[in-house]
Formats: structure tokens, sequence, C-alpha cells
């Protein structure tokens, strides 16, 4: 449990926690409680690769590539502190937000169900095929 | 805070890019989804559409991350099916 990768990992769930509870403290009171459990479920569920592989010592690919992520946030942070805005929480408006992800959601539910469908029929077309020959 | 969640945002998907481990590559991926919504949620104008954009990118992130899971699973089970069979011959 000391291995540097499983104390940088609980240093990012520890992260993690903060920001759902803020998330949650800031009247997004639904997404913060979602957040949480997932938040919850990809830490323990990720137990299952570090036993498997052994992964306790860190492995970092080409560190040079924090240069260009330095940058690009610096100049992100820049352009938000100069862009005019308001900010601030607001309240949480579940029927009007509940709307709008509806009416998305059914059409990603119909592209979900076409999908399907052509993988049932290819599939069962390979297990015809399968049976004949 | 707004500097502070685009901080936690960039080195998150900097260890995502970076990290070799699984491990601390979904938890990584999580910790930029969820300053991703909260950065969203902070700001005031357009709220609801801004507030749409972190719920399906959150959606869209967990769904993407529970789709690497099984990904990944599903060749662990098929590395052990292998080297068990190796182990048998």
């Amino acid at each position: 449990m000391k291995q540097p990768a499983y104390v940088l990992a609980v240093t990012l769930f520890i992260c993690c926690v903060f920001i759902d509870c803020a998330a949650f403290v800031f009247y997004q009171t639904l997404a913060g409680v979602l957040m949480l459990a997932s938040t919850i479920i990809v830490f323990f569920s990720g137990h299952i690769w570090f036993i498997h592989r052994a992964d306790g010592k860190l492995y970092f690919k080409n560190l040079f590539l924090i240069i260009p992520m330095a940058v690009t946030c610096v100049a992100f942070i820049s352009i938000l502190k100069n862009y005019h805005r308001a900010e601030g929480f607001g309240e949480e408006n579940l029927l009007s937000l509940g709307q709008m992800m509806m009416s998305r959601y059914q059409g990603a539910l119909w592209t979900l169900g076409v999908f399907m469908i052509c993988m049932f029929v290819f599939a069962s077309s390979l297990l015809e095929k399968g049976k004949q020959s | 805070m707004t500097s502070l969640l685009v901080i936690l945002i960039f080195a998150g998907l900097t260890l995502v890019i970076l990290a070799r481990n699984f491990f601390i590559q979904i938890v990584s991926f999580k910790l930029t989804l969820d300053a991703t919504f909260l950065l969203l949620s902070y700001f005031n104008q357009h709220q609801q559409v801004m507030l749409t954009v972190g719920w399906i990118t959150m959606s869209v992130g967990m769904i993407f991350i529970f789709l690497l899971m099984v990904i990944s699973l599903r060749k662990l089970s098929i590395k052990n099916d292998l080297d068990s069979l190796e182990e048998e011959s």
C-alpha cells in the first residue's frame, strides 16, 4: 500500500472526492451524489488491474509532453481570466435540465437501437454461417 | 477557483496521457471529468446549456471508462486463458 502508484491513485481519489463534495455543497446536489458514487466505483474497481498487473511502480511515457500541456493550461487560464463573464454557482433546475437531457437522450436511444439491431443481425448471420460450415 | 479547476483538468489529462498504469489512468480521467463538470457549472451565463453540456460530458465519459474496463477485463481473461493453456501443454 506504500507503493508510489497506489499513493498517487489515492491522492487523485481524494481530489475527486473533494470536487464531488464541492458539487454537492454548491447546489448541484444530484450531480454531486452521482459523481461521488461513480468515483467510488471507478476507484475500487481499478484495484483489479492494480492487483493483476502488479502495477506498484509508476511508469511514465515521455515526460517532455508535460511542457505543451502546461503551456495549454496557462493559455486556458489566461483566456478565462481575460474573458469578462459572470461566474458563480447557480441553483439546480432539475425540471428544465431533465427536459433538455431527455430530448437529447431520445436521439441517442434511437441511434443505439439501430446499432444494436445491426449488431444482432451481423452476429446471427455469423452463427448461421458457422452452423452451415 | 476557475484557475484551480483548469489546473486540475490539465493535471488529470496529463496523467491520462503520460501514465502507463491503467489504475492511474482511469482515476485521473475521472478527476478530469469531475473538474470539467464543476467548471461548467461555475459559469453563470447560459447556465442551463452549460449544465447540460456538463451532464452529457459526464455520462459519455463514464460510458467510455466502463467500456475501457470491459475491454481490458476481456484482454485480461484471454491472457489468463492463454497462460493456463500454456501451463497445461
